[in-house]
């Protein structure tokens, strides 16, 4: 898991190329309100994904919730998803 | 970056069958969302294995709590997940004096240069309070500093947008073969993804 190169020691390569798939792993629309790259504003950029993100987890629990549970009242339609799920 | 073709593999497989788990219960409706989430991380932490922190933070942390919660089990889940003890809080707690320490001296600086981040530049403001959010937003990272916090961020991320990928996948494909007004719902805000 870990990118560094030699022993222990972080240098500027590894600490760069961490720094360049962070603004990799974030949104076209994010990075470009990013404006001029700064270790800050990518920092705050990332946090601000990452609970997108979780919040979007937990939307998207609630609507298969929804969806999973209509199943039971269609049963031709429920048991091909039914299928599906086994 | 992206999570790898076996790490998604993995987590469909592990989805689902969280899923079908949940879907062979009775159970009431808050308990049913509470039981898709813990069913939808509990996939993303075991794909991801023990070969990072998170992972394993999240697994343990998972695994206390019941696989169908409680009306007052399901309060948890609205806390940002990290470990908790008494044993760590004389660690947050000289970590957190430590930075107020470095912080302090850091402002007496002269402002640093702006535009490119160099390595010292980033160094110096990991013990900002960006760095402090992380360590809260990311599970079992509140004992990481500097380097470290990144890569498990990092790491951390790519998998939890490869669960919202997959999540938003499964949705539309119920919601395309049900007919159900709360399928309809979600087709209808969803035409254009």
């Amino acid at each position: 898991m870990s990118s560094r190169r030699s022993g222990s020691r972080i240098t500027e390569d590894d600490l760069n190329e961490l720094v360049a798939k962070l603004q990799s792993l974030l949104p076209e629309a994010r990075r470009r309100s990013m404006g001029r790259a700064s270790a800050s504003k990518l920092l705050k950029e990332t946090c601000s994904y990452i609970k997108s993100l979780q919040r979007e987890v937990g939307d998207l629990s609630d609507r298969l919730s929804d969806l999973m549970s209509s199943l039971d009242d269609n049963s031709a339609q429920a048991e091909l998803i039914r299928s599906l799920l086994r | 970056m992206q999570a790898t073709a076996s790490f998604k593999l993995t987590l469909l497989r592990g989805m689902l069958a969280g899923l079908s788990g949940v879907s062979s219960r009775n159970m009431g409706l808050l308990e049913r969302k509470a039981a898709i989430k813990h069913a939808a991380d509990m996939a993303m932490a075991a794909a991801r294995g023990s070969g990072a922190r998170w992972s394993r933070a999240l697994l343990t942390d998972l695994s206390k709590r019941k696989a169908a919660p409680t009306g007052a089990g399901s309060r948890l889940q609205s806390r940002p997940l990290h470990g908790c003890g008494a044993s760590s809080f004389g660690r947050k707690f000289l970590r957190r004096s430590f930075r107020e320490r470095s912080c302090r001296a850091w402002k007496r600086r002269p402002a640093a240069p702006r535009g490119v981040a160099s390595a010292s530049i980033l160094a110096r403001r990991m013990v900002k309070k960006r760095a402090q959010v992380l360590r809260r937003l990311v599970p079992g990272a509140d004992a990481l500093d500097g380097f470290s916090l990144l890569e498990e961020t990092l790491d951390y991320a790519v998998s939890l947008r490869a669960q919202v990928e997959l999540m938003r996948g499964l949705t539309g494909a119920l919601a395309h073969h049900s007919g159900s007004p709360a399928a309809r719902s979600y087709q209808e805000t969803n035409k254009d993804s």
